[in-house]
């Protein structure tokens, strides 16, 4: 088998390739890899430029190529930095948008992202309570209308069940939805970038409507308006129904591997239980409490994967993490948030923690399709003396 | 793979490069081609087929690996093991002169073998994945034709990426 190998070959060289190989070959290049070999010569730079190339590209991104993640860090004294980290490379890349929000933010202002989608970054701002979003390919910051729920401070975005959408990619228009309880009324808030205005739309019991199942893939977007342990209230919005429908889901009593209740299982001071919501799916942390006379530090016992029923009235357990892959990733912590995403077969969740000054992420995908498990390692992104100001997952920048 | 199979009469095709080398290949092996598999099911598949644009070496090579991955899949293993097995034979062939894997990659778009194309593709991207913009003006024998401010203006295009 060896004996034909490296045998002394006429070159071929790149450039002799048609420029549709070569675009097929540059299609499985990252964005960051792509946008660094456009300064290689004049003819690579062409070949990348091409509005074909452009479209095929951004399109693949969109589908399942990479996923980004985006972390907002403050440092003590000084600016605050974007970094993203795409799942098919081994660094972080510092995306440059302190200018343009320098723009519209006053010094000392608290600034926090809250969702990241296509090339918009969406943050609000704590002391004037205000929403802006940047588009770092346009370099366009604007200021969003304040919500019908009126100017609120970042605590009150601090949540899950939010959600941007930027589509198709490389688009310069977004929408940002999100969902909560008014008066006990789940109202869906939907504020689109082309018309400037919010929508806001009362959410209706789900009386039999989705008797014949969610159709996921046909566009439904699943927003949490409220975590509870016994069930969780959902709004799920999409083009096929009229109006946003309300999802009172509880826990289906399912037996975990061990054999214990999986939901309402709970020792008193033993169980910590953090609810991470996305995409009609949850993911439960399950923790322990290590005794320390001076601290409360924890430590991660179990992950699960919870989804909604098809008539969307259960959450259902679908899985849970090897005890391996736990062991890979355990880490003594005091705070924990997280997010997750699904995109076609894959549920990606993002864990961070941090203990006393020190983060940590966790990047875990699993696939649908293969039942299977796997872990994206994420390298130092240097934390360290920072404070973290938001993270979100992003479906691609595009070029 | 076994030898009773060896009993049976199986249809065999002529394959002859560029440089005038006659493969001769099952039809199993031939099918993955798939300009030879449309050719077989239009019935209109001579024996004796001249591929033009591909040299022996890279012949042998593109037989080689349609041969493992013929055998794999139908090997009877389960499809894990066959997934496997399939991911070291793949690695192993991709350990190649970069020259050798151009030339394999335009092979097999030209001879329209979608895994195989797919596979040099993404090995050709992970070398230029690795490497610093001089070397990748070196893996595609080509100068820097940008002036001092043409190159300026390109990387300020796009300046985030360069942090």
């Amino acid at each position: 088998m060896e004996s034909h190998r490296n045998l002394p070959t006429n070159t071929v060289g790149f450039c002799l390739l048609p420029s549709e190989l070569i675009q097929y070959i540059f299609l499985h290049l990252t964005l960051p890899d792509i946008i660094r070999i456009r300064s290689v010569n004049k003819s690579i730079l062409s070949i990348i430029s091409d509005k074909e190339f452009v479209r095929n590209y951004n399109l693949q991104s969109a589908s399942a190529f990479a996923t980004w993640l985006f972390i907002y860090k403050k440092r003590w004294h000084g600016d605050a930095i974007l970094q993203g980290f795409v799942d098919c490379s081994n660094q972080w890349f510092k995306i440059l948008i302190g200018e343009l929000l320098k723009k519209v933010v006053p010094p000392g202002e608290d600034v926090y992202l809250l969702a990241a989608s296509g090339n918009f970054f969406l943050f609000a701002l704590n002391t004037s309570q205000q929403l802006v979003s940047v588009n770092h390919v346009t370099r366009a910051v604007i200021k969003i209308p304040q919500s019908p729920l009126g100017p609120r401070g970042t605590s009150s975005w601090r949540r899950s069940g939010m959600k941007l959408f930027s589509y198709p990619p490389g688009s310069n228009n977004f929408q940002f939805l999100f969902a909560e309880l008014n008066e006990s009324r789940p109202i869906l808030y939907e504020y689109d970038s082309q018309t400037d205005i919010w929508v806001s739309r009362e959410a209706r019991e789900n009386d039999g409507i989705l008797s014949h199942g969610f159709e996921t893939s046909n566009g439904c977007t699943f927003l949490s308006a409220r975590d509870a342990r016994s069930g969780s209230v959902v709004i799920a919005t999409g083009s096929q129904y009229e109006t946003p429908i309300i999802l009172r889901s509880r826990f289906s009593r399912a037996i975990n591997e061990e054999g214990q209740l999986a939901i309402g299982f709970s020792r008193e001071n033993s169980v910590d239980q953090l609810n991470i919501y996305g995409d009609g799916k949850m993911m439960i942390v399950r923790s322990d409490n290590i005794h320390d006379a001076t601290r409360k530090v924890r430590v991660m016992t179990g992950l699960e994967l919870w989804g909604l029923s098809v008539n969307g009235r259960h959450w259902e357990y679908i899985t849970t993490v090897p005890n391996e892959l736990i062991e890979q990733i355990k880490k003594p912590y005091g705070a924990m948030m997280g997010c997750l995403q699904q995109r076609d077969r894959i549920i990606r969740a993002i864990l961070m923690s941090n203990l006393e000054g020190i983060w940590d992420i966790i990047w875990l995908n699993y696939d649908i399709l293969k039942k299977d498990w796997s872990r994206i390692v994420v390298p130092e992104c240097k934390m360290k003396g920072s404070n973290m100001a938001g993270i979100a997952l992003s479906s691609a920048l595009t070029l | 793979m076994s030898s009773s199979t060896e009993l049976t009469e199986k249809k065999v095709f002529l394959l002859k490069s560029l440089d005038g080398v006659i493969f001769e290949v099952e039809e199993s092996v031939a099918v993955q081609l798939e300009v030879i598999r449309e050719l077989i099911e239009g019935d209109c598949a001579r024996p004796f087929i001249s591929l033009y644009n591909v040299t022996s070496e890279i012949l042998a090579l593109v037989i080689e690996y349609c041969k493992h991955h013929a055998e794999t899949c139908s090997g009877g293993t389960s499809a894990t093991i066959a997934d496997e097995d399939l991911k070291t034979f793949d690695n192993e062939f991709m350990n190649v002169d970069e020259n050798i894997l151009l030339e394999l990659c335009s092979a097999a778009d030209y001879l329209d073998i979608k895994s195989l194309f797919e596979l040099t593709c993404r090995t050709l991207a992970s070398l230029i994945k690795d490497r610093t913009i001089i070397e990748v003006r070196k893996m595609f024998n080509v100068e820097n034709d940008f002036s001092v401010v043409e190159e300026k203006a390109v990387r300020k295009e796009f300046a985030w990426a360069f942090k």
